[in-house]
Parts: C-alpha cells; sequence; structure tokens
C-alpha cells in the first residue's frame, strides 16, 4: 500500500505518464472497443472486464488524485469514459452484437473465426498449386492466367482454358467472374468430351464390342449432363445394348429434372421402370410421355394394349 | 519526505469511528479515553458545557433535550419534509425550522445547523486520530449511506470542512465495507455487502478483481436499522405499561430516554442469549402523585422476532429488488458481507443465509469494517500508485423535468462514475424564449417527488413554431461525485450551464412552486418522442366521442350568443387531436387530448341540460 511517495496536493504529473494520456487520447477517434481494450475480437465478458479493470488502474482520473491535472483533465476523463463504454458494450450480449454490425472491422466472434479458416484454407491452396504447377509458378498472377485461359476457350481448348482459369481462380481467391469463366469452360470441355465418347460408343457397337459400347455410353451419358439429346441418344444406347437399368436410374432422374417436358425423356423413364419389373409406375411414366407427344415411339408401341372383346 | 497521515471517518447514527492505514494495515484509532467506537452523541451538560461522544451519552438520561443524537437522521434535509417530521415525532430535543426550511436543533438556546452538530463529533475524532499521530491531520474520507442523496452528502461534506478537514472524498459505507473486506483477501467476483446499521440499511453489489472494486449496483432504505428495531421494543414496553399500570410513558421525555437504552441493551442481549429481562426501578410517578411506578418485562428473542419481523423482511424485499435490477442471481456470488451492528440479530443472519442460500461471511468486525475501507481508500488516493481502485456509481438518476411535470432521467441510477450524458429536448410552445432547466435526483416519474438539485433557465432561443428548437442537456459527474449540467441551442450555440450546489435553501413550497410549473412557458419536452399507444388509443377514443357527440351538440350551440365562434373553436380542437392521433408526437397528443377533453366535458355538460330541459317540459 506504501509503496514509493505519497503526493501531495498540486504535484506535478511525470512527464511519461502525461506522454501517455495525451497519446491515447489522441487515438482514442481511431480506436474500436476491442482496440482501445487491447483485447481480441473473440474476447469473453471476463477477459473484456480484466483488460478494463487494468486500463483503468492507469487512466481512471482516482489514479492522479491530488495531482495538478491542468489540461490533462478532460483528457484523462474522456478516456475513463470511453473505457467504461467499450466494457459495458462489450460486455452485453445484444450491444455487443449491434456494435460488431455497425463496426464491420470488429466482426463476431464466430464469423472472425470462420473467416479465418477460410483464409487459412485457401492461402494453403494457393501455396500448394503454386508448389505443384510449373504454370501457376511461371505465372506472375491470376491476371496472366486468367487472359491465357479467356484465350483458350476462344480457341475452343475447352479443357485447357477450365484448367487454366480454375487456377486462376483459385490464385485470385474470391472472384465470381473468374469461377464463372472456369465453370463454363469445363462444361463445355465435359460436352466436348462426352460427344467424343458417344461417337467411340457407336464404333465400338458396330464393331459388336458391346460391353465398350455400354462403358462409353454410361460415361457419355454422366458427364454430358447439360446436353439432353446428348444424354437420350446415349441412355438408350446403353440401354439397347443390354445395360444394367439399375446403372442408369439416377442420370434419368437427373435428366428428368433437368427437362421435365421432354417426351422422350419420360419414355425412358418408362422404358427404365419396365425393364426393372415396375409395371404400374413404368405404365405411368408411358402415358406421361404419350401426352406429351402422342407420337413418341416408344411409348406407342409399347403402350399399345390389346384391345379385349367385351362379348 | 515525511508521510501526511490521511483517515478515514465512518459518522454513523449512533457510532462513529475513525481509523488510518498504519504500515500497510488499516487499523482503528482508539478515543482518548481508549475507545473504540465514540458514540454520535453531542450534549450541552447543566452548567453549559459541550460534551462530545460517550460522555455525552452518558448523560442523556437525566437531559434528553439537550442531548442530540441521531442526527444523521436529519442531516442534509428540508425541515418540512415528511422524514423530518415523522423524526420530531421521536426525538426529545427540539428540532426547528431554520430561515430557508433546513432543519435546525435548538442547542443551548441557538438553532444550530445539522451539519454543525455532525461536525462536533468530526471535531472529536480529528482530534483523537491527531493525538494518535502526535501531530495534525487534516486529509480525510468520510462514508455516507449508499442511497445518501446529493443534499445529504453535500451537508456531510460541510460538517467536515466545518471540523477542519479536507474531506477528500465521501464514500458509500457498503463500498467501505467491501474495501476493508477485500483487503488483504485475494478475492475474485461478485460480492453483496448487506449493511443494516442503525439508522440505515444499504445492499450494494460489488465486482472484485486484484484491488479493483467496481460498483455494480446499490439501494437501500435510509429509514430503516437498529433504531427501528428499538423502537418496536419500547412501543411494546409502553404499551405493556399503559395496560398493566394505566399510564402513558409517551409524552415522558426522561422515561423515554430510559427506555430507549434498556431495549437497545435488552435487543443486544437476545443476539446471544434466548431470554432476558428489562428492569426499570422507579420509572414513572403517577401526575397525581403516589409511589414511583416499575418497570420490569421479561423479553424472550422469540418475541423480539416477532416485533420485528417485518423490518427484516422490507431488507430481504430491497435486497431481491437490487439484485433483479443488476440481473444476478443470489448463488452467482461469491461473497455476502454483513455489516453495521444490526445484522449481530440472529433473525437477520438467518434470512439472509435463507435468502443466499450460503454462510454470510463474518470475517469482519461489523461496527469498524466501515472506518476501515474509508481510512483505505484515503491511503489509495493519496499515495499515487494503482493498488487499489474504487470505480464507484450515482447512486440515484439524474435528469431533467420535462413538459407534463415528468422527470425525464439522463444518467441512470448504478452509472459508473465519472460519466457524461446527453439528450435532446424541445420547445413547447410557439416562439418560446426560454428554456427552464429543473435538474432533479431520484427515481420517481413525478418530477414533484424527486430531489431539486438546481435549476435554471436558458434565454434568447430563437423565434420558431413549438417543436424546432432543439435544446441539448448535458449531464457530467466528475469522480468526485460533483454534477455538471449545461443546455445548449444546437443551432445558435447559446449556452448556459450550471455546477449543481446543494440546494438546501429551497423551501417546500418554493420547491412546489417550480415543479408546478410543469405546463410553464419555460418548458421542455423530450425531442421527437413517439406517442406510446395507450396514448393513441386513449385520444383516438376521444375523437370518436367528439365525432359521436358533435351534431347532437351542434343545434344547442348555435343557438347561443357566440355560437358560430365556439362551434368553429371547437371543430379545431377536435381537428388537432385528429392530427395527434395519426402523428408521432407524444407532446402533440398530450396536448390536443388535454384540450379535447375539455372541449368533450363543455359537450356532456350542454346535453345533460338540454336533457334536463325537455325531460322538465
Amino acid at each position: 500500500m506504501e509503496k514509493g511517495l505519497r503526493r501531495v496536493s498540486g504535484t506535478e504529473i511525470k512527464p511519461e505518464e502525461r506522454q501517455a494520456i495525451l497519446e491515447l487520447h489522441a487515438k482514442l477517434p481511431g480506436l474500436n472497443h476491442f482496440e482501445l481494450l487491447g483485447v481480441d475480437r473473440r474476447a469473453d465478458p471476463a477477459r473484456i472486464k480484466e483488460a478494463y479493470f487494468e486500463l483503468s488502474r492507469r487512466f481512471h482520473p482516482d489514479r492522479y488524485f491530488g495531482v495538478d491535472l491542468g489540461d490533462l483533465r478532460p483528457a484523462i476523463d474522456a478516456i475513463f469514459r470511453r473505457l467504461k463504454e467499450a466494457e459495458s458494450t462489450l460486455s452485453d450480449p445484444v450491444r455487443r452484437r449491434e456494435y460488431a454490425a455497425a463496426h464491420p472491422e470488429a466482426r463476431s466472434a464466430a464469423q472472425l473465426a470462420q473467416d479465418e479458416i477460410t483464409a487459412k484454407r485457401r492461402a494453403e491452396r494457393s501455396a500448394r498449386l503454386r508448389r505443384l504447377d510449373p504454370l501457376a509458378r511461371r505465372a506472375l498472377n491470376a491476371a496472366e492466367l486468367a487472359a491465357r485461359g479467356r484465350q483458350q476457350l476462344e480457341s475452343g481448348s475447352f479443357a485447357e482454358a477450365a484448367a487454366t482459369l480454375s487456377l486462376a481462380a483459385s490464385l485470385r481467391g474470391r472472384s465470381p467472374e473468374l469461377e464463372k469463366a472456369a465453370a463454363e469452360a469445363a462444361r463445355k470441355a465435359a460436352l466436348e468430351k462426352a460427344r467424343g465418347l458417344l461417337k467411340s460408343a457407336k464404333r465400338a457397337e458396330l464393331a459388336g464390342e458391346f460391353e465398350a459400347a455400354r462403358g462409353h455410353f454410361l460415361e457419355a451419358a454422366t458427364i454430358g449432363a447439360g446436353d439432353v439429346s446428348l444424354q437420350l441418344q446415349a441412355l438408350n444406347g446403353y440401354l439397347d445394348r443390354g445395360g444394367d437399368p439399375a446403372g442408369a436410374r439416377t442420370l434419368v432422374s437427373g435428366l428428368l429434372a433437368a427437362a421435365p417436358e421432354n417426351a422422350d425423356a419420360h419414355a425412358l423413364q418408362g422404358r427404365l421402370l419396365l425393364a426393372a419389373g415396375h409395371e404400374k409406375a413404368g405404365n405411368m411414366a408411358l402415358d406421361r410421355a404419350l401426352k406429351l407427344d402422342p407420337n413418341q415411339p416408344f411409348a406407342r408401341s409399347a403402350r399399345r394394349k390389346p384391345r379385349w372383346p367385351f362379348k | 519526505m515525511s508521510v501526511e497521515p490521511t483517515i478515514g471517518i465512518d459518522l454513523g447514527t449512533t457510532n462513529s469511528v475513525v481509523a488510518t492505514v498504519q504500515g500497510g494495515t488499516p487499523t482503528v484509532i482508539p478515543s482518548r479515553t481508549g475507545n473504540r467506537l465514540t458514540p454520535s452523541v453531542v450534549a450541552i451538560a447543566g452548567n453549559g458545557k459541550q460534551l462530545v461522544g460517550t460522555i455525552a451519552k452518558r448523560q442523556g438520561i437525566i437531559n434528553p433535550e439537550q442531548t442530540i443524537y441521531a442526527a444523521k437522521r436529519l442531516i442534509g434535509r428540508r425541515f418540512s419534509s415528511p422524514e423530518v417530521q415523522e423524526a420530531r415525532e421521536v426525538l426529545p430535543y427540539p428540532v426547528v425550522a431554520g430561515e430557508h426550511d433546513d432543519t435546525r436543533i435548538l442547542f443551548g438556546g441557538t438553532p444550530i445547523s445539522i451539519p454543525e452538530v455532525s461536525a462536533m463529533i468530526l471535531r472529536e475524532l480529528k482530534l483523537d486520530a491527531e493525538a494518535f499521530f502526535g501531530r495534525p491531520v487534516e486529509k480525510a474520507v468520510i462514508t455516507v449511506p449508499a442511497y445518501f442523496n446529493d443534499a445529504q452528502r453535500q451537508a456531510t461534506k460541510d460538517a467536515g470542512v466545518l471540523a477542519g478537514l479536507d474531506v477528500m472524498r465521501i464514500i458509500n459505507e457498503p463500498t467501505a465495507a467491501a474495501l476493508a473486506f477485500g483487503h488483504g483477501r485475494t478475492i475474485t467476483g461478485k460480492l453483496a455487502v448487506f449493511d443494516l446499521g442503525g439508522g440505515t440499511f444499504d445492499i450494494s453489489l460489488l465486482q472484485l478483481k486484484k484491488g479493483v472494486y467496481e460498483v455494480i449496483a446499490t439501494s437501500g432504505d435510509t429509514f430503516l436499522g437498529g433504531e427501528d428495531f428499538d423502537s418496536r421494543v419500547i412501543e411494546w414496553l409502553v404499551f405493556g405499561f399503559a395496560k398493566e399500570l394505566g399510564a402513558d410513558l409517551r409524552k415522558e421525555k426522561m422515561a423515554l430516554q430510559r427506555l430507549r437504552d434498556a431495549s437497545e441493551k435488552a435487543k443486544r442481549e437476545l443476539s446471544d442469549a434466548r431470554e432476558t429481562r428489562v428492569d426499570l426501578p422507579f420509572l414513572y410517578t403517577m401526575p397525581s402523585g403516589g409511589a414511583a411506578l416499575h418497570l420490569q418485562r421479561d423479553l424472550s428473542r422469540d418475541k423480539l422476532q416477532e416485533l420485528t419481523g417485518d423490518l427484516v423482511e422490507r431488507t430481504i424485499r430491497k435486497t431481491a429488488q437490487v439484485l433483479a435490477d443488476a440481473g444476478i442471481s443470489p448463488r452467482e456470488l461469491t461473497e455476502v458481507v454483513l455489516v453495521g451492528g444490526q445484522t449481530r440479530m440472529p433473525a437477520v443472519q438467518e434470512a439472509v443465509r435463507r435468502f443466499f442460500s450460503r454462510e454470510p461471511s463474518k470475517g469482519v468486525h461489523a461496527d469498524e469494517v466501515v472506518a476501515l475501507g474509508a481510512a483505505i481508500q484515503a491511503n489509495a488516493l493519496v499515495s499515487g500508485t494503482a493498488d487499489i481502485l474504487l470505480l464507484d456509481v450515482t447512486p440515484q438518476s439524474l435528469g431533467i423535468m420535462v413538459a407534463g411535470g415528468f422527470a425525464n432521467v439522463i444518467i441512470p441510477k448504478n452509472t459508473t462514475i465519472p460519466t457524461g450524458a446527453s439528450h435532446r429536448f424541445t420547445t413547447v410552445r410557439d416562439n418560446q424564449e426560454g428554456a427552464r432547466i429543473l435538474v432533479l435526483q431520484g427515481d420517481e416519474d413525478e418530477a414533484a417527488k424527486n430531489e431539486l438539485l438546481g435549476e435554471f433557465v436558458l434565454t434568447g432561443l430563437r423565434a420558431a413554431p413549438r417543436g424546432e428548437v432543439e435544446i441539448e442537456v448535458r449531464f457530467d459527474i466528475s469522480a468526485d461525485g460533483i454534477v455538471w449540467v449545461s443546455a445548449e441551442d444546437i443551432e445558435t450555440g447559446l449556452q448556459q450551464s450550471l455546477q449543481v450546489e446543494p440546494s438546501g435553501g429551497l423551501t417546500r413550497e418554493e420547491m412546489e412552486a417550480l415543479t408546478a410549473q410543469r405546463d410553464g412557458d419555460e418548458m421542455v419536452a423530450p425531442k421527437a418522442q413517439p406517442p406510446s399507444p395507450e396514448r393513441l388509443e386513449w385520444i383516438r377514443r376521444l375523437v370518436e366521442e367528439a365525432d359521436l357527440l358533435l351534431p347532437e351538440v351542434r343545434p344547442t350551440i348555435l343557438a347561443t350568443t357566440f355560437g358560430q365562434d365556439a362551434l368553429a373553436k371547437a371543430e379545431r380542437t377536435i381537428q388537432r387531436a385528429r392530427d395527434a392521433s395519426v402523428g408521432d408526437d407524444a407532446v402533440a397528443v398530450e396536448d390536443s387530448g388535454a384540450e379535447l377533453e375539455k372541449t368533450l366535458a363543455l359537450f356532456q355538460g350542454i346535453l345533460q341540460r338540454s336533457r334536463q330541459e325537455t325531460g322538465s317540459r
């Protein structure tokens, strides 16, 4: 309790104390509550209180009782009030949330944790890519990659464009445009590949290599999502060549979701269901196909019912 | 450099204690006669000699009219206040009115102020301290009940100054108790101080960590203490005496004084014993003469508890309320400290134990702990180190009066000081020239029920329709509790300010006259306050009623001499209320609604009369 000398009224303030008060007072407007208290943005109420208590020891006017503060008095009063304001705001969950909303740089603890993880992951990924890919290492910046990718896209090298653009997107960080361009390139590349596979399947069919044909048909249908007629061709080819109906079921559902008004798709579903032994459901699907297109060949032939004589 | 001594003083209702910090240890300074407690009693003996403390108390029985005790109950209060009037009934010494409705006591033939009485006690304590240190002592911290208002604090400070002390700070008794309790212990967490002293009850909640004491909330009752417990015993004895012997002791000052001492003694004894006997021989002689009557009665602990059960209940109710206000559950507390002599009563301890579901801490000397805490704060203030820091709060809300006679809080109670806050207000009249700022302290909605700390008028407002001139009223409270109020016309920068001084010079009538100007020309209203749903509903119903009645009364009104004018005026009033009922200005709703109510009363009168006329025809 009796450390050091006691003060007598009218004592002068120490120069370093004066300096500390003036400096903090000057900085007050630029500091958010977290910075003022010197706490982490995720600090819990106990930590907030502790920081407030510690700073109060230095900046409560009573610390300088009997000291001739002069022009420093308003400054130290202002500092303490801000400390109290910071503490009471951050100790109240509701007010803390409001404050965080009004001060985006002082976001909530959970958001900040999430942000941090995302940022860390992104950095790791770029680092890994830079380490592995010679192209990425050579490219001085993502912009260069992006430009190259767009060129490849235009020249029709979809697969390369997709690779370059996704690399550029991952290097640049959050860039919706690049990501969109990369996805577009990837889609085009996939369709190109699917068309190639369809050709190979038909070639295999002609050569009598039905097993290879089934595999190509199924793969073409899988990666050809987005091109309905290609998928229909591929799936019908797959079933024509004795493919397992179960292997096509998911693809057909996807197809129907993409083209709900397509009679051929409904007919295909009917075919699939009949092949799997679900007669009632299969017929219903075929009826839907006929409703959309009365001339749908498969459905017409399959639903041609024998007319029973009533007598 | 030689160290200047500092002292802490617990200026109690019944007893006072002075303490200091020596070699890092808080210690009570014994009186020159060797007592640790000094009775808060002053007297003028038959020989004209002024007596203070133990000797004053000792001769009280034979000199009741010139033996002043419990002056703390009167300090800082107006003579006309109900508290003082009530106290006059039971105090044997003459309490009279001063020139400005201040309270005075006829002491040795002259009316002296209450701070002067308290100063006599403080001077005695100062002398004790000086004898102890062997040198002059000036710097002091004095404690007051947490719920003392500004006037009471100021009067206590005045008493210190009159006694030749440099009062560095006035602090709250429970806070001081917490400082003493925390001294030398490492307590982290929340602490409750339950302080039931001679005259007052205080409950305070504090948060402690490494020498920083933060007051979270404080509340209390300035008219609930050990003396109320004594009074219950006295009443019981007086009643029994009257029933048994047919003698009324209530007007016998000397007998009452003996009863008071005996009751207090019996009460104390029952803290340890289960039963005691009040024995007062030769207490009273009938006016008709005859032998002197003796009083002899057995009092059990159970009987005492029965007599005072509701007082204990009141302390618990207040405690529950302050915890609820602070949003703290009784179980969250790390310690509950009992302070004040009355907490020795087993029934009080039991009630506290039950409420908090924990054993209250008794590691402190209930009579001395407050003075020790005051000494710790005094030492901390002058030491210039940051080992002990007290973060104190405003005990009551501060605000101003607004139109309608309501109190508008600007700094709510239990706000950590130093602090500052401002609110915006607007004018309530067209071309209003001035804004009258009445500074209020207290927690009542009605302005008149609060303490008036001061007033000033911001004049020279620019001419503008009502509601257009904006006035910012700002309150600042420094660490030592001094209040500054300023009002500023936002647009012109015109400013007025006031440092709040004790307003003891104001009579009850003046206060009433001031607060009666609730509709005066210089009132202000809170800025852009939307009306409450209830008030909107109220004014809507008024407008509906007016719409219904108007067609019925129209012919009658038109038939009178000023019919046209009167009807036009009524229609204007209704229209104004209709506008307000869809607007968002609470003041407009109140004003136009009140106007419309008058108009409606008029309509009712007209209708009644016309019905009577048709009936009589």
